[in-house]
């Protein structure tokens, strides 16, 4: 099987030669290998997809995000952002200092975001050299995380309690210009848009929050992706154990587990309906020797069976994480 | 009115992050004479200590102990003008951080929240701190334990630079180190040579007590 056929049978629960591995998210990772400072792809961004296609040479994964500077979305709504030489960015000025600022937000041009422009470039470059052979995806944050980035999490996290539907209409705003993105996405013609939803995790809102303000909007979203013909992967960070239910209502075509998650218990509830991929530790990958992140690996297998399952890290692959451990990801699933 | 009675309503409030009726108990607290100190403890220390249980249970989340906190903020800013300050009383001194590189600090606001309501002094230092700070802070302000957080695999190390910032100033032996945050474990403390490991917030104020009892 090319890796391409590989990722496709594994979604569609087919049987596999091999597991497939996805990162998932090596964007930045990669780049770090190649560049003492990371800040430097966004001055040019065609050396960030170098480093993506040197890396693979080195790990062949079977499919990899072409698309990882997930947070743009953030400042294209004009939040300020600090691009650190060595790590990834982060919002620093929220554009939602008060409630009453979310009636001023205004759609962004994405065509006139440099940032959100070079990165579909490099995207469309990649997908280009790799997709026929390669699955490619696209990362992006989901409206909950967006949002919390808008108005800083912590206080997004009191209006939730405070002042829901001022939450919701920024949630709304939020949707709006990630479907945008999505159409971006499907015009360079990837496979799958991978969302992303860290703040949505167990480590922060209650289930019962997370039905009320993360599923509808991502709800739409997943639909948004499908109407345009890609597939709509989901990644939500920490424990999603407790709402495992309410996403198998949300039926992404993968749900990506962090470490904390058992996958024995995922694949009971997530059970022939959503594929699942994960959950080597991240911070193993970093830490460990080739050896352990074998056992690991196979550990996951192990607990998740060869059918509808991908191999991966729980989350992004750190910056600095050595090559050899990022390897033996792929050469774990050789040894199965 | 009865002084339990009212340390009762305070506790409640906190508990259920009723910004207006802690307002209106602190306001009760001194009208009828009631020790201020007493107030923070017996009510609204009390109340927070139930939020910490809920939230180690899975009851509350982040948004519902944030409210509580800031309940408790609200009396704790009428109560203490009238708190009898003693001298010869010297709390012990937390300092915290998130360490350099990383910017999530939402973990390390509990810890204060809890901290300050157990009545321990903290000196929060924020996010992003450069390393030699915890250094500093704990000389300046003669500190008996640091916390350090980080929630990013790639941050975590500098956790280990700061223990060993103070083993090369010989200073590791006058304080306490606790780490906590997503990625770490009590396996990653013990490696880089801390003290103890908090899973959440809710262990930080047991986890202060047994570092410092004598």
């Amino acid at each position: 099987m090319t890796p391409r056929e590989r990722v496709e049978a594994a979604l569609s629960f087919e049987g596999v030669d091999f597991v497939p591995v996805l990162p998932p998210f090596q964007g930045f990772w990669a780049v770090g290998v190649y560049e003492t400072k990371i800040s430097e792809i966004f001055k040019d961004p065609m050396r960030g997809a170098e480093a993506q296609l040197n890396i693979l040479n080195k790990v062949p994964f079977d499919g990899l995000e072409v698309l990882w500077d997930w947070l743009a979305p953030v400042e294209a709504c004009g939040c300020k952002v600090h691009f650190p030489d060595r790590g990834n960015p982060v919002t620093i000025d929220r554009i939602v200092k008060v409630p009453e600022d979310i009636d001023r937000l205004s759609m962004p041009d994405l065509s006139k975001h440099s940032r959100t422009k070079n990165n579909f470039e490099v995207a469309h470059h990649l997908k280009k050299t790799l997709g026929a052979e390669r699955y490619v995806y696209v990362t992006l944050t989901l409206p909950f995380t967006l949002a919390g980035e808008l108005r800083g999490v912590e206080a997004l996290m009191l209006d939730i309690l405070k002042r829901p539907e001022d939450v919701h209409k920024l949630l709304s705003f939020a949707t709006e210009v990630l479907r945008e993105y999505a159409k971006f996405s499907a015009e360079i013609g990837v496979d799958a848009i991978f969302w992303c939803d860290p703040t949505a995790s167990a480590d922060l809102i209650s289930p019962r929050h997370f039905k009320n303000f993360v599923a509808p909007y991502t709800k739409a979203i997943l639909k948004k992706t499908r109407d345009l013909g890609l597939k709509a992967f989901l990644h939500i960070c920490g424990n999603t154990s407790d709402r495992l239910n309410v996403i198998l209502d949300l039926s992404p075509d993968l749900m990506s587990l962090d470490t904390k998650v058992d996958l024995v218990v995922a694949k009971d509830i997530l059970n022939k309906k959503v594929p699942i991929m994960g959950n080597v530790s991240t911070t193993d990958i970093l830490m460990k020797k080739p050896i352990d992140i074998i056992a690991a690996s196979k550990e996951c297998i192990r607990r998740a069976g060869k059918i509808g399952f991908l191999l991966g890290a729980g989350c992004d692959i750190p910056i600095d994480s050595p090559i050899e451990n990022v390897k033996s990801l792929c050469d774990s699933t050789k040894e199965i | 009115m009865d002084k339990e009675e009212i340390f009762k309503n305070l506790a409640k409030c906190v508990v259920d992050g009723d910004e207006e009726g802690a307002k209106k108990w602190a306001e009760e607290t001194i009208k009828n004479n009631i020790d201020a100190y007493e107030a923070i403890m017996k009510g609204l220390a009390e109340g927070m200590k139930v939020v910490s249980e809920l939230y180690e249970k899975g009851e509350y989340y982040v948004p519902e102990v944030l409210l509580s906190a800031s309940a408790m903020n609200v009396a704790v800013e009428i109560l203490k003008p009238h708190i009898k300050v003693d001298k010869t009383a010297k709390p012990i001194t937390v300092v915290l951080g998130v360490v350099e590189g990383d910017i999530h600090d939402i973990g390390k606001n509990l810890v204060k929240i809890m901290l300050d309501s157990a009545g321990f002094r903290v000196i929060d230092l924020g996010k992003d701190v450069p390393l030699q700070e915890f250094v500093k802070a704990v000389k300046e302000h003669g500190a008996e334990v640091i916390g350090m957080s980080a929630l990013m695999t790639t941050t975590m190390p500098g956790m280990k630079r700061v223990v060993d910032l103070l083993v090369s100033e010989g200073y590791r032996d006058k304080v306490k180190i606790m780490i906590g945050g997503a990625p770490t474990t009590m396996e990653y403390a013990r490696s880089i040579g801390a003290d103890s490991w908090g899973k959440d917030a809710s262990e930080a104020v047991g986890i202060v007590r047994s570092l410092t009892a004598k």
